[in-house]
C-alpha cells in the first residue's frame, strides 16, 4: 500500500514539475510528437507507391506502429530512470537510492516518469489507433479488447525487462548506451515493419533474442490474420503476456545479481 | 553497534581501502579523517551498504548486508555533501513529504518534527521555494533536515558541510552535539576540516593510503603527538639567560624570543615566569598545536607509527 501511495506521488510531482513550465513542456510535447510523426509519415508516403508489402497494407503497418508507440508511452512512464541509468549511475544519484528503506527496482520504477516522452509517442499511437484500427476490419468484441489489453501489458514487460538488462549492465560496464542502442533503437526500428519480409536471421533476433515480435507482429497477426503467419507456430499468437513476464524476471533476476557489483562513484 | 573487520576493496586497479578494521560504540561520534583520496567515502559507502567489500565483513547492529534489509536501512541515515537526495525541481516540501512515505513516518509525528528541525536549521522559508533556487548553504541545510527527518539511528555524514557559512556550521555543529549528547544517534563523519573534527568528534580513524594509520580520542592523538607549543616574546633589552629552563629549542631574533616547549615537560606559566623575571616585555603570543597541526606531524613522521 505505502509502495502504491510513494509511486502515485512520484507521478504527481513528474507531472507537477512539468507543469510548472506549461508553455516550454507544451512545445517539447509537440516537438517528441512531430518529430516521430515525421518519421511515419516518410514511411506512409513511401508505402503508398506499393500496395502492399508481403500482404500488409499501409493501414496495417499503421497498426503495427501504433502498438509501438502505445507501449513506449507506458514504458517512459515507469522505466525513464532505467532508460537512463547510465546517466543516472554517473551523476551518483543511485547511490542514494540503496541507503533508501525500500527495493531498489521498485525506487527506479517509481521514481521518475518521462512526462514529455509519454505524451508525444502516447498521443501519436491513439492517433495512429485510430486512423488504423477503423480500417484494419478487427472486429472488438470483449475477447479482442482484453487480449488487446494483455498485449499492451506484455509489450510494455518485455520493453521494461529489456531496460532492466541493459541498466544491469551498467554494473559491469562504465558505457552501455551503445549496447542498448544496438540492440534497442535499432531492433525497435525493424519492428516498425511485418518481421516475415526479413531475413531469417533478423527474424531470429526479432523473435528469440530481442522479441520485439511479441511486442507488435504477433498480437497484430491475431487481430488481422494475415497469410504471413503460416511460417510461424500458432502457439505464438497467444504467449505475448507470458514472453512479457519470462523476460521480466529473467531480467530482475539479472539485476539482482548485477547490482551487488556496482561501484559507486566517489565525489 | 558497527563493526568493521578486515575490510578492503579495490576500485579500477587501485587498492582504495586496505585492511581496515575498527568498532564503533553506540552512540559515538567517529571522525574519519584523511587527505583527498585516502578512501574516506569509500569506506563510509561500504559501512553504509552502497558498496560491497571485496573481504572482510561489516556488520551494523546485526545486519550483514543492507542491501536486503529495510529494517536496517530505515535506522541509517547518509547526508553527502556532493550528492543530493533532493528533488532539484520541485519545492522542497515535496521532497520531506516523500521522505516520510518512503520511512513511513505518521503525519502527525511528521509535522512535529519537520517544525522543529526546520525552525533548528532555520529553513521554514525555504519549504515552499523550488529546490534548485535554493542557496547553496539553504540545500546543505535542507540535506541534513531530510536525513535527520526519520530519527536515524546512525547518521553518516560525508563532507555534509561544504558549502555552509561560519555561522551556519557552527548551528549545525550545536544540533550534531545535541543528537551525541542525547545519545540517540551513532556519528560517522567524515571531513578533510580538522577544526569541524576537533569540536565534534570523541575518536578519531585517521586513513592514509587505505590502510588506518591512527585509532583513537582526540585527547589521545594530541597527547601522544601534538607537536611543541610554542610562545613568542617581544622584548625590550637584553634577552635574559635560558639555561634552567627545560625547553626544545629557542630562537632569538632582532627583539623577539621564540620558544618551541613541550606541555608535558614545563607548564607555560613556569616560562612566562621565568621570562618576565628576568627582562621587560612588550608582548606575548601563545600558540596551542591544534589537531590539524598534530595530523600534519603524523603525515610527516609516518615512518615511526
Amino acid at each position: 500500500m505505502g509502495e502504491l501511495r510513494i509511486a502515485l506521488q512520484s507521478l504527481k510531482m513528474s507531472i507537477l514539475a512539468k507543469l510548472q513550465y506549461r508553455a516550454d513542456s507544451f512545445v517539447a510535447t509537440l516537438a517528441v510528437f512531430l518529430r516521430e510523426a515525421t518519421g511515419i509519415i516518410v514511411i506512409y508516403l513511401a508505402l503508398m507507391k506499393f500496395d502492399c508489402i508481403n500482404e500488409w497494407n499501409v493501414d496495417e503497418m499503421l497498426f503495427l506502429f501504433s502498438l509501438l508507440f502505445i507501449t513506449y508511452s507506458i514504458i517512459v512512464v515507469l522505466f525513464a530512470d532505467l532508460r537512463d541509468f547510465s546517466c543516472m549511475i554517473r551523476e551518483g544519484r543511485f547511490d542514494r537510492l540503496m541507503v533508501r528503506p525500500r527495493g531498489l527496482l521498485f525506487q527506479l520504477i517509481s521514481n521518475n516518469a518521462d512526462v514529455i516522452a509519454a505524451c508525444g509517442h502516447g498521443m501519436l499511437g491513439l492517433v495512429l489507433f485510430v486512423v488504423s484500427a477503423g480500417r484494419v476490419g478487427i472486429h472488438w468484441d470483449f475477447l479482442t479488447v482484453i487480449y488487446y489489453i494483455t498485449t499492451v501489458v506484455g509489450g510494455v514487460l518485455i520493453q521494461g525487462g529489456m531496460f532492466i538488462i541493459f541498466s544491469s549492465l551498467s554494473f559491469y560496464f562504465v558505457e552501455t548506451n551503445s549496447i542498448r542502442d544496438i540492440f534497442y533503437w535499432n531492433m525497435r526500428r525493424f519492428a516498425g515493419y511485418p518481421i516475415s519480409i526479413y531475413n531469417k536471421l533478423i527474424q531470429v533476433i526479432m523473435i528469440y533474442v530481442v522479441p520485439f515480435a511479441f511486442v507488435n507482429y504477433f498480437p497484430a497477426q491475431y487481430l488481422l490474420r494475415k497469410p504471413d503467419m503460416e511460417e510461424y507456430p500458432e502457439i505464438y499468437l497467444y504467449i505475448a503476456p507470458v514472453v512479457g513476464i519470462v523476460i521480466y524476471m529473467a531480467a530482475y533476476v539479472f539485476w539482482r545479481i548485477s547490482v551487488k557489483n556496482y561501484k559507486s562513484t566517489g565525489n | 553497534m558497527i563493526v568493521v573487520k578486515n575490510v578492503s576493496k579495490t576500485l579500477g586497479n587501485k587498492k582504495v581501502v586496505d585492511n581496515i578494521s575498527f568498532h564503533i560504540a553506540p552512540f559515538e561520534c567517529a571522525g574519519i579523517i584523511g587527505k583527498n583520496g585516502a578512501g574516506k567515502t569509500t569506506l563510509l559507502n561500504m559501512m553504509s551498504g552502497i558498496l560491497k567489500a571485496d573481504c572482510g565483513f561489516i556488520r551494523i547492529s546485526d545486519c550483514k548486508d543492507t542491501l536486503k534489509d529495510y529494517a536496517t536501512l530505515k535506522k541509517l541515515a547518509y547526508v553527502s555533501g556532493t550528492k543530493s537526495q533532493l528533488w532539484s525541481d520541485m519545492k522542497l516540501i515535496y521532497s520531506f513529504d516523500n521522505c516520510r512515505k518512503m520511512y513511513g513516518m505518521g503525519k502527525h509525528d511528521f509535522t512535529v518534527r519537520l517544525g522543529m528541525l526546520t525552525d533548528i536549521f532555520d529553513i521554514k522559508d525555504c519549504l515552499y521555494k523550488s529546490v534548485h533556487h535554493l542557496s547553496l548553504g539553504q540545500k546543505a541545510r535542507s540535506e541534513l533536515v531530510y536525513a535527520l527527518l526519520p530519527e536515524p539511528e546512525i547518521l553518516f555524514l560525508d563532507e555534509a558541510m561544504i558549502g555552509l557559512d561560519v555561522s551556519v556550521k557552527e548551528r549545525v555543529m550545536s544540533v550534531i552535539n545535541e543528537l551525541k549528547e542525547n545519545r540517540k544517534t551513532t556519528i560517522i563523519y567524515t571531513s578533510h576540516n580538522l577544526v569541524e573534527v576537533e569540536k565534534l568528534c570523541d575518536r578519531i580513524i585517521l586513513i592514509d593510503n587505505g590502510t588506518s594509520i591512527y585509532d583513537g580520542s582526540v585527547e589521545e592523538i594530541m597527547k601522544e603527538f601534538a607537536p611543541e607549543y610554542s610562545i613568542d616574546f617581544e622584548i625590550d633589552g637584553a634577552f635574559p639567560d635560558m639555561e634552567d629552563l627545560p625547553v626544545e629549542k629557542y630562537v632569538m631574533d632582532n627583539n623577539i624570543l621564540s620558544i618551541k616547549f613541550q606541555k608535558q615537560k614545563v607548564e607555560t606559566a613556569a616560562i612566562i615566569r621565568h621570562i618576565t623575571d628576568r627582562c621587560v616585555i612588550k608582548n606575548i603570543k601563545l600558540r596551542e598545536p591544534n589537531l590539524e597541526d598534530t595530523i600534519k606531524k603524523i603525515y610527516e613522521g609516518k615512518g615511526q607509527i
